[in-house]
């Protein structure tokens, strides 16, 4: 039995030890785009600057080879979108409920282990209009300088997928495509190794 | 009686295949008209009132073929004639007041006012063609 638990204690010391926690501040410079269409045309509503610093806090689980993020919200004021088009923007801004649910939230969970530049797959949790829907993500991971780290990526979604309602008129001739692509370009500098 | 359902229902069915036609020529040939249709004074969604939008010739020819059998013999000339004349009635007692209101409650651009008078017009010496040769 002792010999038992010396094992259990060498595996989770040896496991502990493995594990490397960082912090992570998200740069103002990051932003956040979607893209959408009509049936009239293309659109496209964004935030140029990231106005608040939230900081992530990351763990990375070498033995998984992937980073685990606790309380790690990006939150993104959505009333600061602009559409680039008076009418698109109001009636976006009221499709996402914004009066009721004024932030999307972004929830880091976890981020496959990188090195250098590359491919690298995460998970997320995202908050719109008060549903939350987990999603994987493929990130273009780059290293700005020696503490700087840029993530860019894509995510197709539906309205639907988080219960909205896309606007249509006049006899639902004219209306919001259900489809949008969600563009991260996520700046990092780390705080922490 | 027959004939003046057989003749609502004919114009109905016209004048809702000229309200898609003409739709679809607005989003494709002016895209930046019909995106006024996105402007906050319109409903958000219209999904609770798709079907008036689709009864809506319907209603019109009503209440056309009402106007039409009260007044088609003191219409001047031809069908072509009586359906201009019927239109411009329309267009001018009905619609002209009408959207002159709308255009003061209601924040649209004054091209979106006209596209509705010429809609209406138009739509009204349609229903007008119709009647005039099934109904003279």
């Amino acid at each position: 039995m002792r010999f038992l638990l010396l094992i259990i204690l060498i595996c989770f010391s040896s496991f502990q030890s493995r594990n490397v926690s960082g912090s992570w501040v998200i740069e103002r410079n990051s932003t956040l785009a979607i893209d959408g269409s009509s049936n009239i045309n293309q659109f496209t509503c964004d935030i140029r600057e990231y106005v608040r610093t939230d900081t992530l806090k990351s763990v990375n689980d070498q033995a998984r080879k992937k980073y685990f993020f606790s309380n790690s919200n990006l939150s993104v004021d959505l009333k600061r979108f602009d559409c680039h088009h008076k009418y698109i923007t109001a009636d976006f801004r009221k499709m996402l409920k914004t009066d009721a649910y004024p932030n999307l939230v972004i929830r880091f969970i976890s981020l496959d282990e990188f090195h250098g530049e590359g491919i690298v797959k995460g998970l997320v949790d995202i908050e719109l209009a008060g549903k939350k829907k987990r999603m994987e993500i493929n990130y273009n991971c780059s290293h700005i300088g020696s503490n700087q780290l840029r993530l860019q990526g894509e995510k197709i979604m539906k309205f639907s997928d988080f219960e909205l309602e896309a606007p249509r008129k006049i006899g639902g001739l004219i209306k919001i495509n259900e489809e949008i692509n969600v563009h991260f370009n996520l700046y990092f500098r780390k705080l922490n190794s | 009686m027959k004939k003046a359902i057989s003749a609502i229902l004919v114009s109905g069915v016209v004048l809702l295949l000229l309200s898609l036609a003409l739709l679809y020529f607005v989003i494709n040939v002016f895209p930046s008209q019909a995106e006024e249709y996105f402007s906050p004074v319109f409903r958000w969604s219209s999904a609770g009132t798709d079907w008036m939008f689709y009864a809506h010739p319907f209603v019109l020819s009503i209440a056309l073929k009402w106007f039409w059998e009260r007044y088609k013999d003191i219409l001047p000339g031809g069908t072509f004639m009586k359906a201009l004349e019927m239109a411009f009635v329309y267009g001018i007692v009905a619609m002209l007041p009408v959207l002159w209101l709308t255009f003061s409650a209601i924040d649209i651009s004054p091209v979106m006012v006209l596209s509705w008078l010429g809609y209406g017009i138009l739509q009204s010496f349609v229903a007008g063609l119709i009647f005039a040769t099934l109904n003279p």
